[in-house]
């Protein structure tokens, strides 16, 4: 994995104007993205809900068909309502990269959800997206 | 978005998103450091905000201005 240190700097050096340059080192990450990616699709899938079942091999109607999602269905709650999941003690699984995300800047790390559905998920296949993504660094203490 | 924390440890984590409530946008934990070391992050809190690409459009150290941020998001 990368260092640190440069990009480190780069955002304490800026925290007196209120912005940092988050520079994510793409050409380090690449380098071990050719050995991971091999174009099976991985992060939890949404459910998919089943369309209706038809007996006369008809398709069903296009007011019965189930609306596909706007966004994937991660488990988490538009109203905020809790949803606690159970820390695993268990090892980092391998986690494969979506074809997509094989150019993704993020770095290919398995990481523990710890709300909404759980599990665990690959950081790369966070990007690409329909959104820009808000990353957003916490830490409990 | 999504929220990404290390340090301390899991049960600390799930603490964290217990007493937070943190519930409306995944929120990852990373054991390792790892995650924070390829972004460059030494302390937090911290943001960063990426187009659906990639490209790093905004990084904030500390609280992030949230009009600031929707005003990045929405320009891509």
């Amino acid at each position: 994995m990368p260092a640190a240190s440069n990009d480190g700097a780069a955002i304490d050096d800026a925290a007196s104007t209120g912005t940092a340059n988050v520079t994510i080192p793409t050409s380090d990450l690449a380098s071990d993205q050719a050995d991971s990616v091999d174009g099976t699709p991985v992060i939890d899938p949404p459910a998919t809900t089943a369309g209706p079942e038809t007996t006369d091999g008809d398709p069903p109607a296009d007011d019965a068909k189930p609306a596909e999602p706007a966004w994937p269905d991660d488990g988490c709650s538009a109203d905020n309502t809790p949803s606690p999941t159970e820390a695993a003690d268990a090892p980092a699984p391998v986690l494969e990269i979506r074809t997509e995300s094989a150019a993704s800047p993020l770095p290919d790390l398995a990481v523990r959800r710890i709300n909404c559905n759980g599990g665990w998920v690959n950081l790369r296949n966070e990007l690409p997206s329909e959104l820009p993504l808000l990353v957003w660094f916490w830490a409990p203490h | 978005m999504i929220g990404l924390g290390t340090q301390d440890s899991a049960n600390d984590a799930i603490e964290f998103v217990e007493s937070r409530e943190t519930y409306s946008f995944p929120m990852y934990w990373d054991e390792t450091f790892e995650s924070w070391i390829a972004f460059g992050v030494t302390s937090q809190p911290a943001a960063a905000l990426l187009s659906p690409s990639g490209e790093v459009l905004g990084a904030w150290l500390g609280a992030f201005p949230a009009d600031e941020v929707l005003q990045l998001a929405a320009s891509t």
